[in-house]
């Protein structure tokens, strides 16, 4: 077991050296200066410029530029923002905590639909309510999220006037404004993903259902709630439990186009601003920050199968 | 409880069984759903009431809820709706079609060689195929917008790099499973180059999930184009995408919904068709058998 950890970890470090390679070029091959960006529409002399590169270790060869900026990744400096000339590490930080408590809670809402729905569609399989949740399941996945979250806006917030449509207000501050807010977010997402989930869990649940063992345990007068439960749920669990933690990756890295609409500040938000304002440092902060999260949760979940089926061994 | 075990078996993920719409009818019906949103969104020119870029900024004219004259009302510049829709499908499912032939392609041909051959080329190849799938799919095409610019180009280039790596990993795993079959070994036998037997040998025998997985991309890739463009980074106005006007709409999001909901629903409709497309294809060849 300790192997295979420490396997998947030298791995995912060979993988993050890529990513940040990539990462890495793809910002030096930009046109423009970055020393012009950042002094923006100031007057300044050439020697002037010169003399930022130079602190900057701009004018440098690349790979040396290349290893400085790993060694600065890697003590957690991912440069200073164009923009604010705040440390990103810090601006990053900063608009984590709303991604995370949506991310929570969305995650919350999928699993709490697919699994009851799922569940339901195998109970009833073949007919018409198997069917209604397919299809709905499929609506889900097919649904793009921005129209959703527009529709309850205009739903919720135009027409019936129940919630505030956009806005962010922290739960220190004021818990019942914060998950007012967070509702109609948490729902444009959580709706979204339940559609995947519900559809995975009911193949999954099929496929378990018709296995040796469920006619073992009804051979020995175990009840059908118990056999859904205890013995195809769980073992229905392990692929699930993988685009789980796929759909955790995505949303924490910042449900970009979710928090755009409903203007949270979170991570998302935050790589859509500087894109729109080409500041390079954040941008790169944030892609680093989603890759590192996807990986780790990618390994979490593969960690986590072992609990789920005793069966699975790590070699 | 009642289905077979063989039900259970061969009905994974799919459409539950009925009377209404049987499997077998599923890859016509949704083929022909899907040719007819791509022959419309060809003949837009023809069928387009209205020139889609034609403004009218007369209070009478701009925002005008749907009407015999305008089917699904005109926008605040007084531009007809349906029109831009059909346009858009134009620029949604032509970009969307463009960017996954060649994702497919460049990905299916390095997935290809990458598991005949093995090797160095194979290493690299899922080294850099796990690099691109350590990020969030948005996140990345973002990334590389932010790198090529905003507009046609960049949405493209940006589908095309997230589309790559599903389709290398699916053409060299199904690689890797026909490889040492006999009739891999016959082509060998018979002197055939390595060229021809991938040609001729080894891509007619993985195909089949390719083309599946192409139906599913393209789904996925309008779905791109959209976020993009709702973002404001992907293709951008006056040439109409069905993102964009929904970015355009949701100004006017309580006057004029329908400037939201049509191309909304549009994006809905295309994208349910290449699902269920995919769906229903991957079921039809998981009862033929594997190759």
């Amino acid at each position: 077991m300790l192997r295979y950890v420490a396997a998947r970890l030298a791995a995912m470090v060979l993988v993050m050296l890529l990513v940040s390679a990539c990462v890495f070029v793809l910002m030096r091959v930009l046109p423009g200066d970055p020393v012009v960006a950042m002094v923006g529409m100031m007057d300044v002399s050439a020697s002037t410029l010169a003399g930022m590169r130079h602190s900057l270790g701009l004018d440098r060869p690349l790979p040396v530029q290349f290893v400085v900026w790993l060694g600065n990744v890697a003590h957690g400096n991912l440069g200073v923002s164009i923009r604010s000339r705040e440390p990103v590490t810090g601006v990053l930080l900063s608009h984590v905590p709303v991604t995370l408590e949506l991310a929570a809670l969305s995650l919350a809402v999928a699993v709490m639909v697919a699994i009851p729905f799922a569940m339901l569609a195998v109970r009833h399989h073949g007919r018409w309510l198997d069917r209604m949740l397919t299809a709905g399941s499929l609506v889900g996945v097919s649904f793009p999220g921005f129209v959703l979250a527009l529709g309850l806006i205009y739903l919720m917030s135009l027409r019936l006037r129940w919630l505030p449509p956009t806005g962010y207000v922290s739960p220190v501050d004021d818990l019942a404004d914060n998950l007012k807010l967070m509702i109609m977010p948490t729902l444009t997402l959580g709706l979204t993903s339940a559609g995947l989930l519900t559809r995975l869990l009911r193949g999954q649940l099929l496929e378990e259902i018709s296995h040796g063992y469920v006619r073992t345990a009804r051979a020995k007068g175990a009840t059908e709630r118990a056999i859904m439960v205890s013995h195809v749920l769980r073992n229905a669990l392990v692929p699930f439990t993988t685009v789980l933690g796929n759909e955790a990756g995505v949303l924490l890295s910042g449900a970009v186009i979710t928090e755009t609409i409903f203007a949270l500040p979170g991570v998302g938000r935050l790589a859509v601003e500087n894109v729109l304002n080409r500041d390079l440092p954040v941008i790169q902060g944030v892609v680093l920050w989603s890759a590192l999260l996807y990986l780790s949760i990618n390994l979490a979940v593969d960690l986590i199968y072992g609990v789920l089926d005793p069966r699975v061994r790590y070699g | 409880m009642a289905s077979s075990t063989h039900e259970f078996a061969t009905d994974k993920i799919g459409w539950p069984r009925g009377r209404w719409l049987r499997w077998r009818h599923r890859v016509p019906a949704s083929f022909g759903v899907a040719a007819v949103l791509v022959l419309v969104a060809i003949g837009a020119a023809w069928l387009a009431p209205y020139n889609p870029y034609q403004e009218h900024v007369t209070l009478r004219d701009a925002l005008q809820p749907p009407s015999l004259h305008h089917w699904l009302g005109t926008d605040q510049l007084g531009r007809d709706v349906f029109s831009r829709i059909l346009f858009g499908g134009r620029v949604s499912l032509g970009l969307g079609i463009f960017a996954v032939s060649i994702a497919a392609s460049l990905g299916s041909a390095s997935g290809l060689f990458g598991g005949y051959r093995g090797g160095w080329w194979d290493h690299a190849l899922m080294r850099v195929v796990d690099a691109l799938q350590a990020f969030p799919t948005l996140i990345l095409a973002i990334g590389i917008t932010a790198v090529i610019g905003t507009g046609v180009v960049g949405v493209t280039v940006a589908i095309g790099v997230v589309t790559i790596p599903i389709f290398a990993r699916l053409a060299r795993a199904r690689v890797l499973q026909v490889r040492t079959l006999d009739y891999v070994e016959a082509a060998h036998a018979v002197g055939a180059s390595g060229v021809r037997t991938m040609a001729r040998c080894i891509l007619p025998n993985v195909a089949g999930p390719l083309i599946v997985q192409a139906s599913v991309s393209l789904s996925f890739a309008i779905l791109i184009e959209a976020g993009l463009s709702f973002l404001g980074l992907g293709v951008q106005p006056p040439t109409p995408s069905w993102g964009n006007m929904i970015n355009e709409g949701k100004e006017f999001l309580e006057q004029a919904p329908w400037l939201v909901f049509a191309p909304g629903g549009m994006i809905f409709v295309t994208v349910m068709t290449f699902n269920f497309l995919g769906d229903a294809m991957r079921d039809r060849l998981d009862r033929a058998g594997p190759a």
